[in-house]
């Protein structure tokens, strides 16, 4: 047995649980309470499906009928990837990722700075205002945008002409350029909120004695943001960063109701990849090419995430 | 019990008719005879749209046959895909379910599941093919059984109001030019010509329809039917034209310049409220037109260039008995209350398009002209007959088209890239000449 | 701090100009959640002549919403407590016990949270109709529940691991058993991550869209989200004033989740979860 696996697994379990001592298994027996429930949840729920995902996608499947198809190996890798679709989707996503890592969370932490380390008054109000977005859930959120977007009430354009620039009409949901950016700031408008109500709570845990030093030393309100309040985030930082990660690779409940049910128009434009693996899951029949982006997409948000944490740790300031 | 004197049996029956090792496993499902049935109970589920108008067809059955219990339900299906009707024939909680249309992407896959019935006994037990057009019948058979019976049919075209054509002194175009002068005058006269929706589920392929049709002929090369059933493509020269037709009039003002940013609702809202002359819809629309306008509308096909105006029909609401269906007798006889009973009745009332030949002449005045009612020949409106791939390569790609992105012949090719796919994964008969 | 004078009042434009793009869109929708069709149409941005606030009166009883927040909360309510439950639970076990397997576990969680329910949506789907779950709320409630349940039970985990070990020692040796230090120690002591984790899992599952729009298919089952998302317009007209309406309504539950406990929520997130 190698190191990894006597630590991971537990090599010879009955010996084991003789050597025991009887606190330890009276520990093992609460822990095997403790953990079946969710286990069980999972197990059924997500590591079975998600096993099963990858063996459909090395089968030609189409979702529907009794038997399972040929075993077609990588084919049907080579037959989800070789199109243009899949290509704006693997943009768009990769874009998109970048977009919820950087975006929101600045945006909220800056807001929750300044709201938190000034004296502004009504913090509440304040508080109420970054947070107003979150009342609504992000789907909820895209279909009112659809209103926002429109090219003639919408709320946007409405805007434009009442300030005076009666020829400026951008077709935000219509025209392929702009179309992913106007679905990305829904994205931003929705969860700015939730990355300032962390960094929010983050910031209010300082310890306010930093502070005060900073402030007999004579530094300036950016240094104080600079070198105390970005550092003391610095964790609440890495987990908010990893959510909108995950959220901002799989932001479904923005483009469906945006583009539904021709997803990911115009034109592709806004595809991204769970777009595509509902459009062929769930509105056509071809299991297997789902299946096939399903673990393209699983291999995208692990490696990402896994990268990112790396990147983290390796850059985490030594105490 | 009034069981059908048939003296073959279902397997040698389907033997018979040389459909394979397939059939007749599904045939090995099937035992039972087919009657008229003295009693019964059957659950029926339908979309919530055309549902509606099955409440009151559902409550008449239940008046005239009092014998036979229903269980109706109605099933929001309109935003998400093609799973429902699988799920509740999978799980044997249907006897009878409406599986929208008898084309490629929706009956094909339950067929080659095994999850449906053929209906041929119930179609000689009450006589349909007196009663149902027999193209709707034909389309959906296939290896030479009846699977699906379509109760409507439905056509698209541009609707308009009639005192809005008399007041710019002008008829329903016969040509493409009479339809350019048009549209000017309406541009001229500030309003929107034709509006149309993109956004969500988009009806340019509606245009596109048209067009083609007109362009290309009812049938052989370059028609629409050629490409479904025989040897054509989507490249050929009358398809690209008509892609080439729609970009030409958006260029020039003539197509709703917010038609890539806007869904058929807010068309229908520009063109109810006035802001718009022509709006692309369909048979559909026909309710909400006559409930809004009351007398004062109908509907055109617009020509496309070089073409006289030509009708693109589907069938639709597709009713299918699954096979795990317990009392399909019952199901039937609700059917046939629909073809040639008081169902009929009711559904043509509302303004459906049915496709039986019952009671034809109840039908409001801008149905009665409708190529189905006068025998008139028309083109195919392929919605529905394309499989995920080759709809969402047509529907894209239009807008793509619209925004630049594409040529007309790229977006061609890539329909017929899509096609071919959708054939090669098995989306689609190899052999379909059958069902023309 | 310098915020005097000319600056403070800097301060206050920049706030309010970074506040203004998330408020703005909301304050616009609430207003044309009383105003009428015609009205957006023509000018959205004026006020409407009267509040008409019998669009709230169709959106609740007409369009149904009344059902679709019942929904919601039944399901959202389902998954609070069960994902309150199992990550209390999962957390104080991978975080305090000691038992063979634990890292593997740990590691199962990691990666339960980097897989998205779309790279298994199809046999995850089929999982479901296999356990005779399609279209009914129980579906939604459990899916939801174990995908979202590995960040829940990472927090408590964290949560678990900041209280002092002594606590259990001392239980211990007062002869408590593993069981009572949980119960009676631990989890009382973890009481305020266990709401940090219920407001998460409520704010989350209230949010979700995905999994209703696979699971459910009866328009009587829908969760408010799905419903907004999906509801169609009068008589193939636009109707703006009920979905705005509607979309106004569902900020209920999470008004009153703000204003009562995000106070609560924002000490809870700090106290332990993820300084850890």
């Amino acid at each position: 047995m190698s190191t990894l696996g006597s630590n991971l697994f537990l090599p010879r379990p009955l010996e084991a649980w003789r050597s025991a001592s009887a606190k330890a298994r009276e520990q093992w027996r609460l822990a095997a309470f403790l953990v079946a429930p969710a286990l069980v949840l999972m197990g059924v729920f997500v590591f079975y499906p998600a096993l099963q995902t990858i063996g459909l996608s090395f089968y030609k499947w189409d979702g529907i009928s009794p038997d399972m198809g040929d075993f077609v190996g990588f084919k049907t890798y080579a037959r989800a990837t070789d199109n243009y679709p899949f290509s704006q989707a693997i943009k768009n996503s990769l874009l998109w990722g970048v977009v919820g890592l950087f975006v929101p969370t600045i945006i909220g932490l800056v807001a929750a700075a300044l709201v938190e380390d000034t004296n502004l008054r009504p913090k509440a109000l304040f508080r109420f205002a970054f947070f107003v977005p979150y009342f609504f859930s992000m789907a909820v959120a895209a279909a009112l945008f659809t209103r926002v977007y429109d090219p003639s009430y919408g709320m946007i354009n409405q805007v434009i002409h009442a300030l005076g620039f009666t020829d400026i009409k951008p077709q935000w949901l219509g025209d392929g350029r702009i179309a992913i950016y106007a679905a990305m700031g829904v994205f931003v408008w929705h969860e700015t909120a939730f990355c300032y109500i962390v960094f929010t709570a983050a910031i209010q845990q300082i310890d306010r004695s930093l502070y005060d030093a900073a402030k007999v030393d004579g530094a300036s309100e950016v240094q104080v943001f600079r070198y105390i309040t970005i550092p003391s985030v610095r964790d609440v930082a890495t987990f908010v960063m990893t959510i909108m990660l995950i959220v901002g690779l799989t932001p479904f409940a923005v483009v469906f109701p945006l583009t539904t049910p021709g997803l990911g128009g115009p034109y592709y434009s806004t595809e991204i990849l769970p777009t595509l693996i509902f459009k062929k899951a769930r509105m056509g029949y071809n299991a297997s090419e789902a299946a096939a982006l399903g673990v393209i997409l699983l291999i995208l948000v692990i490696g990402i995430v896994t990268a990112f944490l790396w990147f983290r740790e390796r850059t985490a300031p030594k105490d | 019990m009034n069981t059908l004197s048939k003296g073959v049996s279902r397997r040698e029956m389907l033997k018979l008719m040389g459909v394979g090792a397939m059939g007749a496993t599904l045939g090995s499902q099937i035992a039972f005879a087919q009657s008229v049935p003295d009693s019964g109970t059957f659950r029926f589920q339908i979309e919530s749209g055309p549902g509606t108008d099955f409440v009151a067809v559902v409550d008449a059955f239940i008046e005239e046959h009092p014998e036979i219990t229903v269980e109706f339900s109605q099933v929001e299906a309109a935003v998400v895909g093609v799973d429902w009707q699988r799920i509740a024939m999978e799980a044997g909680a249907v006897d009878l379910i409406s599986n929208e249309n008898p084309k490629f992407l929706k009956l094909d896959p339950v067929l080659k599941a095994g999850l449906i019935q053929p209906l041929d006994g119930y179609r000689d037990l009450y006589d349909w093919d007196e009663w149902v057009l027999a193209a709707a019948l034909r389309r959906s058979s296939r290896g030479g059984q009846l699977w699906t019976l379509p109760l409507y049919y439905e056509i698209c075209g541009a609707s308009y109001r009639k005192s809005v054509l008399e007041s710019f002194d002008v008829g329903e175009p016969q040509s493409w030019e009479e339809f350019i002068a048009m549209l000017e005058k309406f541009k001229a006269a500030g309003l929107i010509p034709l509006t149309n929706g993109h956004r969500g589920f988009s009806q340019i392929q509606m245009i596109h329809y048209q067009f083609w049709a007109s362009i290309g002929g009812l049938s052989g090369p370059g028609s629409i039917t050629d490409v479904i059933f025989g040897e054509g493509k989507f490249t050929d020269t009358p398809s690209v034209e008509a892609a080439q037709a729609i970009l030409d009039i958006y260029n020039a003002g003539l197509l709703d310049p917010d038609v890539l940013s806007i869904t058929q609702d807010d068309g229908n809202e520009r063109f109810i409220s006035g802001a718009a002359a022509l709006n692309v819809t369909g048979t559909w629309f026909y309710s909400e037109m006559q409930r809004q306008f009351d007398d004062d509308w109908d509907m055109l096909t617009m020509p496309g260039p070089g073409g006289g105006p030509i009708w693109c029909t589907g069938e639709t609401e597709a009713m299918v008995i699954p096979a795990a269906a317990q009392d399909p007798d019952a199901a039937a006889l609700f059917l046939d209350f629909c073809v040639k009973g008081t169902g009929a009745k009711i559904l043509l009332e509302r303004g459906n398009l049915l496709a039986t030949k019952a009671f034809g002449e109840l039908a409001i005045p801008q149905i009665q002209r409708l190529p189905i009612i006068t025998g008139e020949e028309s083109s195919l409106l392929i919605f529905g007959w394309l499989p995920q791939n080759s709809q969402d390569a047509y529907q894209q790609g239009l807008g793509g088209i619209l925004a630049g992105s594409i040529t007309p012949a790229q977006w061609a090719q890539q329909v017929q890239d899509a096609w071919e796919r959708d054939i090669e994964d098995g989306q689609i008969p190899e052999d379909r000449s059958d069902l023309l | 701090m310098l915020s005097t004078g000319l600056m403070r009042y800097a301060l206050y434009a920049l706030v309010i100009l970074l506040a203004l793009p998330f408020v703005f869109p909301s304050a616009w929708v609430l207003m044309a959640s009383f105003s009428t069709n015609t009205q957006i149409t023509m000018d959205s941005l004026a006020l409407p002549d009267r509040p008409y606030v019998e669009n709230y009166v169709h959106a609740w009883t007409g369009a149904k919403f009344s059902t679709f927040v019942y929904n919601s909360l039944a399901v959202s309510g389902s998954v609070t407590l069960l994902i309150g439950v199992l990550a209390t639970m999962l957390g104080y076990a991978v975080a305090r016990l000691d038992f063979p397997g634990r890292r593997l576990l740990l590691l199962l969680i990691m990666m339960a949270i980097v897989t998205p329910v779309f790279s298994y949506l199809e046999p995850l789907t089929r999982v479901v109709r296999q356990l005779g779950l399609a279209n009914s709320r129980t579906a939604v409630i459990l899916t939801t529940t174990a995908t979202f349940l590995p960040v829940p039970t990472l927090l408590m985990r964290s949560f678990f691991l900041q209280l002092p070990e002594e606590l259990g020692d001392a239980g211990r040796v007062e002869g408590a058993s593993e069981w009572g230090v949980f119960r009676h120690i631990m989890a009382p002591l973890a009481r305020s991550g266990v709401l940090t984790v219920l407001i998460f899992a409520f704010l989350w599952s209230w949010n979700d869209l995905l999994l209703p729009a696979v699971f459910l298919q009866a328009p009587d089952k829908y969760t408010i989200a799905y419903a907004i998302t999906t509801l169609k317009p009068a008589g193939f007209r636009q109707d703006h004033v009920t979905m705005f309406a509607a979309s106004i309504i569902s900020t209920g539950p999470m008004i009153v989740v703000y204003l009562l406990l995000m106070r609560r929520f924002i000490a809870g997130l700090t106290v332990g979860g993820l300084r850890g």
